[in-house]
């Protein structure tokens, strides 16, 4: 299968006063489309980095970060909102729902700033949010619900543009184990089933369990796991 | 371009923080009610003297005016005869204090009925069918009033009316009252009306009229008119007395209109800080919204559109409020016209469009204004916010040295505006310049004062001392922020303190000089600075013969006609004496007080600057009772009564040019070991029958002082406003700093940070905020007072002013400047201390 | 802003001007001053008092109304005939002279009429002037007989009642020096003329019925020489109609066989007329006759309705004194000639014609009429 994702020895330093953080160092891996991968590491090793960077909310000290044929990194901030908003979906460790929006226009939220539709948008996420089972908490706040609830919203959410890249950061890092459980269930049922490709942090060997292929970050390079 | 739900993002926003929104609300309703109470309050005051004006000039076009004396009634009598005249009518004004009227000073007005028709409407066109129309003409002590104006002290037909005139005690009774409709009862309000003869004959007045009112047949020349008169007497458009009284208190509407924007920008302020908050603590927010794709220019909008929202209900609440202050407003402000000017009677105070609507656009503006930079803020939040906080410091710290050398060409721009022009515009424009200059600097000198304070800090107080410093340093773009409003704050303060001290000071010595005298006899009968009370010409003769009393000097005042506009003219019979009690300004004549004898004037430091003499070789043209004659100026004196200007004559000079033969006050001065209780009964009672104040010396002094810390009860407010401005400004930025850094407050509340030691932290910080806005503002604030002395008090008023840089002003000032930064530490810190340890930790 | 304001004021008065012609006026100001007038301290005419001339000519304060009253007939000297008035009325507003005092107290107040009739250009002119009695702006006195209300003034030439008369008003005027030809004429009894039953309701009336005229009049801004004959009115009274009064017609007219003739008929509300009406005949010699109500029968025999005021007056009249075989009829020589001052009143010159004693007689006169525009009751 074709590389959807390419790390081309990409390098990442933080300048923190006089000592400067290295956190990636030439790494370079590769993804293909509709892979599930997951990227393992201990705190601070800079598995977030990797997924900011792909995102192109971040950009490496050196090195190209390819996503098709699309250095993300070259691209200017408007180029890669746009990458953003049309390409690629969001689960956060934090879920990152809007406090002051309903968990239905939640959802909306993307496709509406996308200029699609109100309807057909509508329409959309009530499909997703049934997919997730909560078609009734639609006009619910988040602080409403559980945090696995949230969580699921926020995937649903992710998915209303039909992006074919999934970014998960920790999805299930503020989830006890069965939300978790549920909500990792669903993430690789949809993603699998649309032929997504999904890139996973985790530190949890369950979670990571459920990828095609793990990766780990050791010294600021990415290895396989032995 | 907004999107429905991102619409909602925001403005749902709103109603979650109710605390947030009431400041924003409050915020803009402030500075809209402020200037709608102003607006209203000078709106008012104009409306109502533009309708008393209309009333009391009715249709006449013109009106023929003479010196002190009047016109006498020949001229109308000839004037009725004249083609060119269609309709004339004589009229004799006084102003009078009314106790039966509640103290009030009002109007006398005296007509003649049938004259009337053509002009005022007031006695009902009256005519011979009217019953009882007679007694106006036949009472001798009868007047007439408007019914609002009667009724609203209680008084009806047959009540009597007390009345002081010049040094007359008028008993009259009221004959009839005026029904208007109820849009011209103000018009009438504060007007008491007689018949003409019979006004002449209580006031003494002779054969004399205050003025004749004219209608002219079109095409009518004035000055042909005039030309037939005698030399006294001239001829005016019927506009030209409204339009003077109009002048003397433009000035007052200015610093009125000043303050009220002064009240704006407190509100902008103030919205500014909460906004900026709300945008700090939405960072996430604005991050995902970003990340999910929402353009840094929707964010901005999304700003703006929340701002707007909060300004309109603060703008309808303060409407709504600047309504009602607006009542209070007018009264302050009659008041205070009455005392200065002339007698203002304002009756109803409605809003009207040309009011209401420019405080709603202001309100708007301004709010949307001060949402600005943060909107601007917001926009700029990355992405990547969504996941972790800002990179807010090292943006704001990337700018400080810009700001600073931008600061630092603003501030000298101003000071080349200053030295380069001349008017008082371009001196307020520097002013604030230079204000905003300094402020704008003051971001790097915090940062730089508070490295510098780590050490000296840390000896003192330990870590949390480091800490303080560092913390300040570190977060310069919230610090620096509130550092800048409070030192702006207090510095404005001690600027305007200075400059009334300086000014009070001046007054007080002016006053030690002037006021020489032992007893003071006047006539107090409302009016403000157009009145010119006459008292008894044969009273000066009969107090200076009474035992005790080693001199006497009398002053007389009236307004008259000159090349530059009605002035005030003072003659006074001092003689040699004279030369002590004026102090006479550089380039002035070496003995001005020996060629006033002979027949020159001084003049006051206000009217050269105002009308541009030079003090020696100027000459002013006057309109004498003998004709136009100019004078030469022999000097130019300091005098602080009035901001309009005063020249002086001497005695003789004015009874060879004027009839009048009045005086206006009478100063004693008593034979040593008399007791001057003992002689101010005498005096009392040698004046038995008139309407006259006899005032010791010090009860003067205190009296002027008074009325000077009324004029200035304003700026209190102001001051009050500029420690509320510094308070809140404080309290945002470290609300602001302490959301951004409750991390690692909460890390060092992990490990071992007590809720004390924090709360030490906190005053720490803010201390040394305090300390560094009370340090700087004290040289700026001087800075403030010299511009406000030497420069734009002599460009607006050409005041002689000594700078006191008074030291107890100053050490208020650090004093005000650390309250207001402790005391606002005070909410932000039990706030903080609240909040869990955890769920700041999480972040992680 | 002000663009919307004007805007919106200009709206306004478009739909204000589309209601109908002219909008409401402002409400004028009412004072009330409560009470009617105090008349008791005036004196009241209820019995004949000796008359003494000059001084009787000059003013009685006194009394509350006073009026001194010229008309005459003129002629150019093309022969064109012309007509004026020339009256002061006084008005006291408290019993006594004026104040002495160089100010405007006053307890006088005096307005004159002037008025110039033009046969040949068929119009009529008129003007008013009022003034308090102060201060010389308007005065009354006996010795030397002048009466002016400013510029308008009556001045007396010698002790039997000559006078200069001079006043002017835009483009026309009047200077004409009068003389009588006859003694003063009193009429009623002894000069008190009643007007109505009530004792008290009287006035003091003296006329100098024939006096030469000479001078000058002014007409669009020309001066004529002109001359002809005048009737002098002087009459002073406090309240002097009845409660029933509603105006008067009077009469005075100037026959060519050198007698006079004044006849009033006082109108009442109810359409009677005063008993106290009546007039006076005056002979070549200048004896006088008294005439009753009946001796006089007057008929009007048309009518004019004024453009001006809408009031309806007769217009032209047949005047029978049985008792001297006269029977006249009288013709105004301008049908408008109504006096549209602050009280409204046709006074107008008329010619006369017809028979005394069968033998033809003609002649001049003067025709007031009073109280068809408004009730002259409490006026005078």
């Amino acid at each position: 299968m074709p590389a959807l994702i390419r790390f081309d020895r990409v390098s990442k330093t933080y300048p923190e006063g006089d000592a400067p953080r290295v956190v990636l160092r030439e790494a370079s891996a590769e993804v293909a489309a509709g892979e599930i991968v997951a990227i393992r590491g201990r705190s601070g090793s800079g598995k977030s980095t990797l997924l900011n960077l792909v995102a192109g909310l971040d950009s490496p000290t050196s090195g190209d970060v390819w996503l098709g044929d699309v250095a993300v990194n070259r691209l200017s901030p408007r180029e890669r909102t746009l990458l953003r908003r049309d390409r690629m979906g969001f689960v956060f460790q934090f879920f990152n729902l809007i406090p002051t929006l309903r968990v239905l226009e939640n959802v909306v939220l993307p496709a509406e700033l996308a200029g699609r539709g109100p309807r057909a948008a509508r329409e959309r996420a009530l499909a997703l949010l049934d997919r997730v089972g909560l078609a009734s908490r639609a006009d619910a706040f988040p602080d409403r619900l559980s945090g696995g609830e949230q969580q699921r919203v926020a995937l649903a959410r992710a998915l209303v543009m039909d992006p074919p890249l999934v970014l998960a950061d920790e999805p299930t890092g503020n989830l006890d184990d069965h939300a978790g459980e549920v909500v990792m269930q669903l993430l690789d049922e949809m993603t699998r089933a649309a032929g997504k490709t999904l890139l996973l942090v985790t530190h949890s060997r369950e979670v990571a369990a459920r990828a095609d292929r793990v990766l780990t970050i050791e010294d600021g390079h990415l290895v396989a796991p032995r | 371009m907004l999107p429905r739900t991102l619409l909602a993002t925001g403005l749902r926003d709103l109603l979650r923080r109710p605390l947030h929104t009431a400041l924003l609300v409050l915020g803009v309703a402030l500075g809209v009610a402020v200037v709608v109470a102003i607006d209203l309050a000078g709106d008012s005051a104009r409306r109502a003297f533009a309708r008393s004006a209309d009333a009391v000039v009715g249709r006449a076009t013109h009106v023929v005016l003479g010196g002190p004396s009047g016109v006498p009634v020949a001229a109308y009598r000839d004037l009725r005869r004249h083609e060119s005249v269609q309709a004339a009518a004589p009229v004799v004004e006084a102003t009078a204090v009314s106790d039966t009227l509640g103290r009030s000073a009002v109007r006398l007005l005296g007509v003649d009925p049938i004259a009337e028709g053509p002009f005022r409407d007031h006695l009902g066109g009256g005519s011979l069918r009217a019953p009882g129309f007679g007694r106006l003409f036949t009472e001798p002590r009868g007047a007439v009033l408007s019914a609002t104006l009667a009724r609203r002290h209680g008084l009806g037909p047959g009540d009597a009316l007390s009345l002081r005139v010049d040094d007359r005690r008028l008993e009259l009774r009221v004959l009839g009252l005026i029904e208007t409709a109820p849009d011209r009862a103000a018009a009438l309000d504060g007007l008491v009306l007689l018949d003409v003869g019979v006004a002449q004959e209580l006031l003494g007045r002779g054969d004399r009229l205050t003025r004749i009112d004219l209608i002219l047949a079109p095409g009518a020349s004035p000055a042909a008119i005039a030309a037939g008169l005698g030399p006294g007497l001239r001829v005016a458009p019927a506009s030209e007395q409204a339009e003077t009284a109009i002048q003397l208190t433009e000035a007052f509407h200015l610093n009125l209109g000043a303050l009220s924007l002064l009240a704006l920008v407190v509100g902008m302020f103030l919205i500014y800080n909460t906004i900026t908050f709300s945008v700090v603590q939405r960072r996430a927010v604005f991050g995902t919204l970003r990340l999910l794709g929402a353009t840094p220019r929707q964010v901005f909008a999304l700003i703006l559109v929340e701002a707007a929202a909060a300004a309109a209900v603060g703008t309808l609440a303060g409407e709504a409020l600047g309504y009602v202050l607006g009542q209070g407003a007018v009264r302050l402000v009659t008041r205070t016209i009455n005392d200065l000017y002339f007698v203002l009677a304002v009756g109803d105070v409605p809003l009207t469009a040309g009011v209401a609507l420019p405080g709603a656009l202001l309100g708007l503006g301004a709010a949307l204004l001060a949402a600005l930079p943060p909107a601007l803020e917001a926009s700029r939040v990355e992405p990547i916010a969504a996941l972790r906080p800002s990179t807010y410091e090292s943006h704001a710290r990337r700018l400080l040295p810009r700001l600073a050398s931008a600061g630092a060409l603003l501030a000298l721009g101003g000071g080349a505006l200053l030295a380069v022009t001349d008017g008082v515009p371009a001196a307020f424009g520097a002013l604030f310049a230079i204000v905003l200059g300094v402020a704008l600097a003051v971001p790097l000198l915090t940062a730089t004062f508070a490295a510098r304070a780590a050490a000296p800090m840390g000896r003192v107080a330990g870590a949390l001392g480091r800490i303080a410093a560092r913390t300040v340093e570190r977060s310069v773009g919230r610090t620096g922020v509130a550092v800048a409003a409070l030192t702006t704050a207090v510095s404005v303060t001690v600027g305007v303190s200075l400059m009334i001290a300086s000014f009070r000071a001046t007054v007080v010595n002016w006053l030690e000089l002037t006021i020489r005298a032992d007893l003071y006899v006047g006539a107090p009968s409302g009016g403000g600075v157009r009145a010119t009370p006459a008292i008894d010409p044969q009273l000066p003769a009969r107090l200076a013969a009474l035992p005790g009393v080693e001199a006497i000097e009398t002053i007389r005042r009236v307004r008259i006609a000159s090349e530059v506009g009605e002035i005030a003219l003072g003659a006074s019979d001092l003689g040699a004496a004279g030369a002590g009690l004026y102090r006479f300004a550089a380039g002035s004549d070496p003995d001005p007080w020996a060629r006033v004898e002979q027949g020159a004037l001084i003049v006051s430091e206000p009217f050269a600057h105002r009308h541009r003499l030079a003090p020696r070789g100027a000459s002013v043209l006057l309109q004498t009772d003998r004709g136009r004659v100019r004078f030469p100026v022999a000097g130019v004196f300091y005098d602080y009564s009035t901001e309009e200007g005063l020249v002086l004559m001497g005695r003789a000079t004015y009874e060879r040019h004027f009839e009048d033969r009045a005086v206006s006050s009478i100063a004693l001065h008593a034979a040593p070991g008399v007791d001057l209780d003992a002689l101010a009964s005498q005096v009392r009672e040698a004046a038995t029958g008139r309407a006259l104040l006899v005032t010791d010396n010090r009860s003067l002094k205190r009296e002027a002082m008074r009325v000077f810390d009324r004029t200035f009860a304003v700026t209190h407010a102001l001051r009050l406003l500029a420690v509320v401005v510094a308070f809140v400004g404080v309290w945002s930025a470290l609300m602001a700093l302490h959301a951004e850094r409750t991390r690692e407050l909460a890390t060092l509340q992990a490990l071992g940070l007590t809720p004390g030691l924090l709360r030490r932290l906190g005053l720490l910080e803010s201390g040394l905020m305090g300390a560094l806005a009370g340090l700087l503002s004290l040289p700026l604030g001087a800075l403030l007072a010299a511009i406000l002395v030497d420069v734009i008090n002599v460009r607006s008023f050409g005041w002689t002013m000594e700078l006191r840089l008074e030291p107890g002003l100053f050490v208020q000032a650090l004093a005000v400047s650390l309250a207001a930064s402790l005391l606002a530490t005070v909410y932000p810190l039990w706030r903080l201390s609240r909040r869990e340890v955890a769920a700041a930790l999480r972040q992680e | 802003m002000s663009a919307a304001r004007s805007l919106a004021l200009a709206a306004l008065l478009a739909v204000a001007s589309c209601g109908g012609p002219g909008g409401p006026e402002p409400a004028p100001d009412r004072l009330d001053l409560g009470g009617a007038d105090d008349l008791s301290g005036f004196a009241r005419a209820t019995a004949p008092v000796p008359l003494r001339f000059a001084e009787d000519h000059g003013p009685h304060f006194e009394y509350q109304t006073e009026w001194w009253y010229w008309t005459g007939h003129l002629a150019d000297g093309a022969g064109r005939a012309y007509a004026f008035q020339f009256t002061i009325f006084r008005r006291g507003l408290s019993p006594g002279p004026p104040p002495a005092g160089p100010g405007l107290r006053t307890n006088q107040v005096y307005f004159a009429h002037l008025a110039i009739t033009d046969e040949h250009g068929d119009r009529h002119v008129f003007a008013e002037r009022w003034a308090r009695g102060a201060a010389g702006l308007a005065a009354a006195a006996a010795q030397p007989f002048r009466v002016h209300v400013d510029d308008w003034e009556a001045t007396g030439l010698d002790a039997a009642g000559a006078v200069r008369i001079r006043a002017r008003h835009a483009d026309f005027g009047l200077a004409l020096e009068l003389a009588p030809q006859k003694p003063p004429v009193l009429h009623g009894d002894r000069g008190l003329s009643p007007k109505s039953d009530e004792p008290g309701n009287a006035s003091f009336y003296v006329s100098l019925t024939r006096m030469s005229a000479h001078g000058r009049i002014r007409l669009d801004g020309r001066e004529l020489a002109v001359r002809g004959e005048s009737w002098f009115d002087h009459e002073w009274s406090t309240s002097a109609l009845g409660p029933d009064a509603e105006g008067w017609d009077w009469f005075s007219l100037q026959l060519d066989d050198g007698r006079e003739l004044m006849f009033f008929v006082i109108r009442r509300r109810d359409g009677g007329i005063e008993p106290a009406s009546g007039g006076t005949l005056v002979e070549r010699d200048g004896t006088t006759r008294h005439l009753g109500p009946r001796d006089v029968l007057v008929q009007a025999r048309a009518h004019w309705t004024s453009p001006g005021t809408g009031a309806r007056y007769p217009a032209s009249w047949t005047l029978r004194v049985p008792s001297e075989r006269l029977e006249l009829r009288l013709e105004p020589l301008v049908a408008d000639q109504e006096m549209r001052t602050s009280i409204v009143y046709w006074e107008g010159a008329v010619r006369v014609d017809g028979q005394a004693a069968e033998r033809p007689v003609a002649g001049r006169g003067f025709v007031e009429l009073s109280g068809y525009h408004a009730p002259m009751q409490g006026l005078f």
